[in-house]
């Protein structure tokens, strides 16, 4: 009899373990990545926030020449340079600003790639010990991680190789209407959708950074 | 010598003329009464009424910006450069996400808009709830009563004219707005220039007169009326 009902051992989630707990192993490892993966957006948003003043003092400069270029062919005179010497240092700050950018977006590669490692990791214990995957922390397996931080890389990827075509023409643009296409492409950054900023913060709160 | 007698005339009891007296007094405090708890509420209606005008600004303004960039978008001719050919979705996504945040600015305007709707249902409660006492009382309050006027208290019937003065501005002030966030939309231009250009409008007659006519009660205002 009771050999026939002896009790189920479950292996215990590390949020049982309370606050003042230490994690360790992957759990310890998937909630690190999570904070990395924020702290790297929040740096992005930051970068954003640089490369939209910089824009904007173009637009300025940009939309001033462009006014006096229809000024100059409605009164048939010569007019401005299109590209005064005062573009220069901003066009590079967009630059420094692009190359950042894209090392944010390197880091989200990686935290995908340690995520991905952490799930065949994890496969990899299960299939030895026989024993099904449990959730990591609350309700995430260990595939939500990996499609969330892959989801949301692929997103800033997409929005870089944007925001990389914006610094290249942004200086050559001939019209008003194309200057604020621009200007609200890189302030409203399309690619990066409202999936994305939800699931890093499911992320967060599944791992327990951020309160329930 | 003329030796005050002792006793009062009314002794044996109240004369009818006193006993109307008394009953038309009676009357005009209710009246008074009313008209006090009236103007103190338009008094904290015009506070709250400048306030949320003033908290509409930003988003109007956030508005005004994204309704040019929603437009600049829509008119730009990115599909010819070719430089966009790697991002065939691209202006529907900016122009979903100009919308979203359109969305955003226009439901902080509405919280606005809750207040100010607010403030107008509690004039109009007032003003019927001032006519109503007025309507109920003023046969037995004599016409000199009620147009009789000191320099610290105006006459019943000036502040009821002004009661519904401040409530019909209050409405129409209210109900413009409304009609302006209504027909309001990113794709309709002349909607964006009138919620632009007319929003304002009327707004600081509104309060000049309704702060002429707080003036005009201080002094009844910060009377006790039992």
């Amino acid at each position: 009899m009771d050999k026939d009902f002896s009790p189920v051992e479950i292996k215990r989630s590390p949020v049982a373990l309370g606050k003042n707990m230490n994690l360790t192993g992957s759990p310890r490892k998937v909630k690190d990545t999570a904070a990395d993966v924020f702290n790297t957006l929040h740096k992005w948003t930051e970068l954003n926030k640089d490369g939209r003043n910089a824009i904007n003092e173009i637009a300025n400069i940009k939309l001033d020449i462009i006014l006096s270029k229809e000024a100059a062919i409605e009164e048939n005179v010569s007019h401005r340079n299109s590209f005064p010497t005062s573009l220069e240092p901003l066009c590079q700050q967009l630059a420094e600003i692009y190359k950042k950018m894209e090392k944010c977006v390197n880091k989200l590669e990686g935290f995908a790639q340690i995520m991905e490692g952490l799930h065949q990791l994890e496969s990899y214990r299960s299939s030895k010990s026989e024993e099904t995957l449990s959730p990591m922390f609350h309700t995430w397996h260990m595939t939500h991680f990996v499609e969330a931080t892959q989801e949301v890389f692929k997103s800033y990827k997409k929005e870089l190789s944007l925001k990389k075509m914006i610094i290249e023409n942004v200086c050559h643009v001939t019209d008003r209407n194309t200057m604020m296409f621009y200007i609200a492409a890189w302030l409203h950054q399309p690619y990066i959708t409202d999936d994305a900023t939800l699931l890093v913060e499911s992320m967060l709160t599944e791992t327990g950074h951020r309160g329930c | 010598m003329v030796k005050p007698s002792a006793v009062p005339d009314n002794a044996s009891g109240p004369n009818f003329c006193q006993l109307v007296m008394d009953i038309s007094t009676n009357e005009e405090t209710k009246v008074r009464s009313q008209l006090h708890k009236s103007f103190k509420a338009v008094k904290n209606c015009l506070s709250t009424w400048k306030e949320a005008l003033a908290a509409c600004q930003q988003p109007l303004y956030q508005v005004e910006n994204l309704c040019e960039q929603h437009q600049c978008c829509s008119d730009a001719n990115i599909e010819q450069s070719g430089i966009i050919k790697p991002f065939p979705d691209i202006k529907m996504r900016l122009l979903h996400k100009i919308d979203v945040e359109l969305e955003e600015q226009l439901s902080r305007i509405n919280v606005e808009m809750k207040k100010l709707d607010n403030c107008c249902e509690r004039i109009g409660k007032h003003c019927h709830y001032s006519m109503k006492s007025y309507q109920e009382n003023s046969p037995y309050i004599p016409l000199d009563k009620v147009l009789e006027q000191t320099p610290t208290c105006p006459a019943i019937s000036d502040m009821l004219e002004w009661l519904q003065q401040i409530e019909r501005l209050v409405f129409q002030q209210y109900h413009c707005k409304k009609y302006l966030l209504e027909m309001f939309s990113p794709k309709n231009k002349d909607g964006t220039e009138n919620l632009k250009n007319t929003w304002s409008l009327g707004d600081q007659e509104l309060i000049n007169t309704v702060e002429e006519y707080l003036s005009y009660t201080s002094f009844f205002l910060e009377e006790k009326i039992t």
